[in-house]
């Protein structure tokens, strides 16, 4: 377990942070209702029916009675169940078999490890978060790039933009009311992929293989989804976030695939296919596999559609830097550090690229919600 | 004569304290069981299902503790599938508006705890066979953590709220007992574990399709409404 407190603190940590932004954003809402409350009431003018908090509509184009396929989910999870089973007993196989482990570490050993344990999980939060904005940077400056050199003839899907400004103002403005079970389910979304960073860091320290612990942490965005779809008391809302768990849910058995094969160059092809599938976000309009262009674009809450922003970059990042950890090893000395860190980028940079090329001639154009609305 | 009266500690409590334990691995049993314990008293199966997986989560952990990583990271995936197909079969409510609620009583409950206490104290006079100051602290502390977490699932199952509560309360008895499977000293039992888990994962895909076909035809308990729904 011991590797793994790194990556868990790292999670509790950015879920605190998060759930710090929400509950600011809430406050911020009961206390602007309050007042208004109050000023009606000072004001004495009608019978005081109290300005309702809640006021953005759902998106009209979207059909909230047509659910996704349960029966289908339900198959894919026996299936992502199974797998999971098969690749864990087949990798246990391999390993010596310690069943009567070792005594485990007292209290005073982990009061001791405390500190490394800390400074891992705040060290995995802040490349968690940089990693985001790098990614929003790279997709930002490549999309300026191709449209510069290919003129577009239609039109083409944007990344939800995500920079410093937009993510302090999530929690500065009037987000929409949602019951308790959504933000839980946020907590979620933000503390997977800084696990999954934590990880991917202690691997490159010499940890264990951090391909299951990625894809364990990546099966926690469809549980996010489903959670948030359910609790939600808008039926719009919930119907998008169904289908983007379900679509989650699929890549999973890919996943599932890919790890069983890793790292033979099909498990290497496979990966960036499921990861393109599993992050997180959801499309403006419903459909089980409508990729997702950037967070919750269609989120009426801005402190939730930022949150979701920076988890879906957090992951793109853990995508492309998981193959080069796991098929590097552990870096010895600066040197190899530095020659790491320098294919991560480069894989970084290619995974981004090859979005905004699928974006720009492949993926459809988006949905004129607006003028439908209209 | 007053002051040669000494308290004596119970001889109990000094063998339970005199035995090897794993700190490291009581805390991730015991975040596990609180987060099992937050997922089966929800009213809302998408909040069970989305504590139930950082239940397993921390389960996992456990297992990894046990040096049995890929037994835990198995687990946390089964954990995960369950809590995601829950929150979606939930979703089925949606169709059937003004569908009621069968929530267990107080009395239900306490049954169900006094039957679980039975049951443990059953065990415990059972498990004093077994020579446990000769076992390590690693296999002595995953007993007792799965041990409660087998008997959450337990109490889960006799008050379920509703039928989501009840697969992911089978599910967690399960996937404890794989666990506990994991630490017992003989060749094999890693193996056997897996069929254990290979079981769990089975009951929850079963669990769930046969709570989807009753939810689907309005049969069997249902969840409450949703804030602000009219329904």
């Amino acid at each position: 377990m011991d590797p793994y407190l790194g990556p868990v603190a790292g999670a509790s940590l950015a879920a605190f942070a998060a759930g710090l932004l929400l509950g600011v954003v809430r406050l911020r809402r009961k206390f602007r209702a309050h007042s208004a409350r109050k000023g009606m009431k000072a004001a004495s003018t009608d019978a005081a029916t109290p300005t309702p908090a809640v006021d953005a509509p759902d998106t009209a184009s979207v059909d909230a009675d047509t659910a996704p396929p349960v029966f289908g989910a339900l198959a894919l999870v026996a299936i992502a169940s199974g797998l999971a089973v098969v690749v864990a007993a087949r990798a246990a196989g391999d390993a010596p078999p310690p069943v009567a482990a070792a005594p485990g570490p007292s209290l005073a050993v982990l009061a001791a490890r405390l500190s490394t344990i800390a400074l891992v999980g705040a060290f995995a939060c802040v490349l968690a978060l940089g990693a985001s904005f790098l990614v929003a940077l790279l997709e930002r400056g490549i999309a300026r790039v191709l449209a510069r050199f290919v003129p577009a003839t239609r039109a083409v899907p944007e990344e939800t933009p995500l920079d410093v400004g937009a993510l302090l103002a999530s929690g500065r403005t009037r987000g929409e009311a949602e019951p308790f079970g959504v933000g839980l389910a946020t907590l979620v979304l933000v503390g997977a992929p800084v696990f999954a960073t934590g990880c991917l860091v202690v691997a490159a320290g010499g940890g264990p293989a951090p391909a299951a612990a990625v894809a364990v942490a990546l099966l926690l965005v469809p549980v996010a989804y489903a959670a948030a779809a359910e609790r939600t008391p808008h039926p719009a809302a919930a119907r998008l976030r169904r289908d983007a768990a379900v679509r989650q849910l699929a890549a999973a058995p890919v996943w599932g695939a890919a790890l069983a094969a890793f790292p033979s160059p099909v498990a290497l092809a496979l990966f960036p296919l499921a990861a393109a599938f599993a992050l997180p976000g959801t499309h403006e309009r419903p459909g089980v596999f409508a990729l997702p262009w950037g967070g919750d674009r269609a989120e009426a809450n801005p402190a939730v559609r930022a949150l979701s922003r920076v988890a879906h970059g957090a992951w793109i990042a853990v995508v492309a830097a998981l193959p080069v950890v796991a098929l590097a090893g552990p870096a010895r000395g600066p040197g190899e550090t530095a020659v790491l860190v320098g294919r991560a980028l480069v894989a970084l940079v290619a995974l981004v690229a090859a979005r905004a090329i699928v974006r720009r001639f492949v993926a459809p154009g988006p949905a004129p919600v607006a003028a439908e609305a209209a | 004569m007053i002051g040669l009266v000494q308290p004596s500690v119970d001889p109990a409590v000094e063998y339970v304290r005199a035995l090897p334990w794993a700190p490291s691995l009581l805390l991730a049993g015991g975040a596990s069981l609180a987060f099992a314990a937050f997922a089966l008293t929800r009213r809302h199966p998408g909040e069970a299902g989305l504590a139930f997986a950082l239940a397993t989560f921390a389960l996992g952990l456990v297992c990894a503790e046990l040096g049995q990583g890929a037994l835990g990271f198995a687990t946390a995936a089964i954990g995960a599938c369950a809590g995601a197909g829950t929150a979606l079969v939930a979703g089925l409510a949606r169709r059937a508006p003004g569908a009621p609620r069968v929530a267990p009583g107080n009395e239900q409950r306490l049954l169900a705890l006094a039957l679980v206490a039975v049951l443990a104290t059953a065990l415990a006079v059972a498990a004093l066979a077994v020579d446990w100051p000769r076992r390590d602290a690693a296999s002595i502390s995953a007993v007792v953590t799965t041990g409660a977490l087998a008997a959450a699932g337990l109490v889960g199952v006799l008050t379920r709220r509703h039928l989501a509560i009840l697969v992911l309360s089978a599910v967690l008895a399960v996937l404890a007992l794989a666990a506990l499977t994991a630490t017992l000293p003989f060749r094999g039992a890693v193996t056997f574990a897996f069929f254990v888990l290979g079981f769990a994962a089975l009951v929850g895909a079963s669990g769930l399709a046969l709570a989807a076909a009753a939810l689907e035809r309005g049969h069997g308990p249902w969840i409450e409404p949703l804030e602000g729904d009219p329904t």
